[in-house]
């Protein structure tokens, strides 16, 4: 499978940050020829600039003064599906898991870097552009080898079995690669929506996977755990 | 019980047709003994015997029939024994003597006893106060809370006697009703008239309000209604009175403990404040002036490429320090301020361990890590963002006092009903005899001045809010291991496929 490119033409950011700092920051370290961005210091012109101004991604933080992040993701999830990423603060777990469920699609947890930040932007531009394009039925990553519709998965050419919520727990993860995905989005997809706060299930599963498809269970290189928030399928290149 | 406040209770079996017809048979008794000794023995005797059985029931019942029995001995003797016999008229004017002195005998031992057991029964009556007082006083020395007290006072009230009360106590500046036998029983207003007045207050309906006072002003107002006759006497008013005075006391001690313990923990938060004070001046400023020193140099000089790159690497190192020591510095505080709320939920050890090592892949550098759990060691019941603090904390620490190369084991088992934790490494250890000392707030080891010295006591005070413990010691073969247990409980398994 071809991994799509970042489209030619410069991608719109939306940064909503109340903080002078961060905004300067991403503005200098943001290459200008791969990004046109806008700020915003409150939620409300925040929202104006996303029905107005159309971005292709946002970075949205939780802490800005008008209103909470929760919220905001709410109502821009209400007209629009443009990605939006939560930048917060250690300790904020529980707001961040929120946020995510309301329909974030990342998050970054202050002080970042320049890498993690372009790596969170980059999937989710790619998740955008592959929902809007024909989906493919074999997903490849490092040696791991997805086919969707035969069901099957081979690691390193040989067959793994899974059993049915193990293949859907793999499936959820690789389809939204790259990205995190929340124990209560797992739970919701895999186990049906009675089960949305059994996160043990989540935890076993995700060991039973560790063990069947990784080298090192201890030390996953692809099925990766946002402490506090899920899971998340590592792309290796 | 009952019997302690009830009114002066005649004595139990008097007053009744059996202690009546008892009288007579003792009567009748006496005059048959005294009908086998006529003639035998000295007249005297026989009044004895007659006096013998107005002592006993004198002793035994009432007053009526010790005059009863005095009377009906009397014309016993008379009628049989005094000459002429079996008659009622006396001959010899001595045994109107012999009448009078057994009549006073009588009424004197009747009185007598009813003396005697008046007085014993005011003995157990204070006997059985004193001993409901302690008993009080025993609840409230154990009782903890406002809530806890006023049931104690309740508790002991009710035993007294079946009655309505309400436990009013001092919240602000209003009197709240805090328990009460029956919803809306009693008036605040005049518990409050009570309370201001620092006086008893009869109320409506027999409720009598008493202030709960001891040594200063009133802390509350005890309202009581006895249930069955609606009033209180004079000795039950007592016993209230002083079941009130016991609850100031107690009150007050809650109070005064209260106080006590608040200006501890100021101090204690005063102490800690100073020491962290210190401590954020001095490690926050050395990787500032390094970051300082390093951004001043690359904007004013002309540096090679090589340079450069070493200056902004120094940045983001001593960034990353930064971080790692305002984090500690905030886990610190939350987990000593006392609100920390674990959110316990089922992790996988494997998988925090996991984590931690790549939270921790910088600082690590090329020590060699090692992780070994087996199969068998289930989910764990934990707070899985602080244990896996416990083990960043761990592994950073390992990092700081080790040469690069070491190797760094993770281990765990199985030892019902705990599942420990191991952590060891082949570097230099702890110093001898600082292994303890390893945990206390803000120690540093010689070797080392980076850090806070915060990572360790973190350690300790996650696991002690899960309930464990911590250990450090050195490995016989050289080296530090550090050994923590968490519970193991059994997750609810999921559903089959």
């Amino acid at each position: 499978m071809q991994r799509p490119h970042l489209p030619m033409n410069r991608s719109k950011l939306l940064l909503i940050d109340d903080e002078e700092a961060i905004r300067r920051f991403l503005n200098a370290a943001l290459p200008e020829d791969r990004f046109e961005i806008r700020d915003a210091a409150d939620a409300a012109s925040g929202l104006r600039l996303v029905s107005n101004w159309h971005p292709d991604i946002v970075l949205l933080d939780l802490g800005l003064p008008d209103e909470d992040g929760i919220a905001v993701t709410e109502q821009i999830r209400r007209s629009s599906t443009v990605p939006i990423i939560i930048i917060s603060v250690r300790g904020q777990e529980s707001e961040k898991v929120a946020a995510l469920d309301a329909g974030a699609d990342d998050y970054l947890t202050k002080p970042f870097g320049l890498d993690e930040l372009l790596a969170r932007i980059r999937v989710a531009l790619r998740h955008r552009v592959q929902t809007e394009a024909p989906k493919e039925h074999v997903f490849r990553n490092g040696d791991l080898e997805m086919d969707f519709a035969a069901r099957t998965v081979h690691v390193s050419g040989n067959e793994v079995h899974l059993t049915k919520n193990e293949f859907n727990f793999l499936a959820l993860l690789a389809r939204n690669s790259g990205r995190v995905v929340t124990h209560r989005q797992i739970l919701r997809a895999v186990w049906g929506e009675e089960y949305e706060t059994e996160s043990h299930y989540v935890r076993l599963y995700m060991n039973q996977l560790r063990h069947k498809l990784e080298v090192d269970p201890a030390r996953p290189q692809m099925l990766q755990t946002d402490p506090g928030v899920g899971y998340r399928l590592k792309l290796l290149d | 019980m009952r019997q302690l406040i009830s009114k002066g209770a005649p004595h139990p079996r008097a007053n009744s047709l059996a202690s009546y017809a008892a009288t007579v048979l003792v009567c009748c008794f006496a005059s048959g003994l005294c009908w086998l000794l006529y003639g035998r023995v000295a007249f005297a005797n026989l009044v004895m015997v007659y006096l013998l059985g107005v002592a006993i029931v004198s002793t035994a019942f009432g007053p009526r029939e010790a005059v009863l029995s005095s009377l009906l001995s009397l014309l016993l003797l008379n009628f049989f024994f005094v000459p002429p016999r079996f008659t009622l008229s006396v001959a010899d004017a001595q045994y109107v003597i012999t009448f009078i002195v057994m009549l006073a005998v009588a009424l004197l031992i009747s009185s007598l006893t009813q003396t005697l057991r008046a007085h014993m029964e005011a003995a157990e009556s204070r006997e059985e106060r004193t001993a409901t007082l302690l008993e009080l006083s025993r609840k409230l020395s154990r009782s903890r809370s406002k809530k806890e007290i006023a049931e104690a006072v309740l508790a002991s009230v009710q035993a007294v006697c079946p009655c309505e009360a309400v436990v009013y106590l001092q919240e602000g500046e209003k009197l709240l009703p805090i328990l009460e036998t029956r919803p809306r029983a009693g008036s605040r207003d005049i518990a409050e008239r009570a309370f201001h007045a620092k006086a008893k207050i009869k109320g409506e309906e027999g409720f009598v309000y008493l202030p709960i006072q001891a040594t200063g002003n009133p802390v509350g107002v005890i309202a009581v209604q006895q249930k069955a006759e609606k009033t209180l006497d004079q000795r039950q008013e007592d016993l209230l009175s002083a079941f009130a005075n016991q609850t100031a006391v107690a009150l007050e001690r809650a109070i005064l403990a209260k106080q006590s313990h608040e200006a501890n923990l100021q101090i204690e938060t005063e102490r800690l404040r100073n020491a962290l004070l210190s401590s954020v001046s001095h490690d926050l400023r050395t990787p500032l002036t390094s970051i300082l020193g390093a951004s001043s140099s690359l904007l004013q000089e002309d540096l090679p490429a090589d340079k450069r790159r070493d200056l902004l690497g120094t940045i983001q190192d001593e960034s990353g320090r930064l971080d790692r020591l305002v984090r500690n510095l905030l886990d610190m505080t939350r987990l000593e301020s006392g609100h920390l709320e674990l959110r316990l939920e089922w992790n996988s050890l494997e998988e925090l361990i996991g984590s931690a090592i790549s939270r921790t892949e910088a600082l690590l550098g090329d020590r060699k890590v090692s992780v070994q759990i087996p199969e068998s060691i289930p989910l764990v019941e934990v707070d899985g963002v602080l244990i896996e603090q416990v083990f960043v904390n761990l592994l950073e620490n390992a990092a700081r006092h080790t040469p690069p190369g070491t190797e760094i084991h993770i281990g765990a088992s199985l030892e019902s009903p705990f599942v420990r934790v191991e952590i060891c490494d082949n570097g230099p250890g702890f110093p001898t005899g600082e292994e303890d000392k390893a945990f206390e707030k803000f120690h540093r080891g010689k070797r080392t001045a980076v850090g806070t010295g915060l990572g360790l006591t973190i350690c300790r005070a996650i696991l002690k809010a899960h309930g464990s413990q911590i250990w450090a010691r050195n490995n016989p073969g050289g080296g530090a291991n550090i050994v923590f247990e968490l519970r193991a409980n059994a997750a609810p398994a999921p559903p089959d496929e």
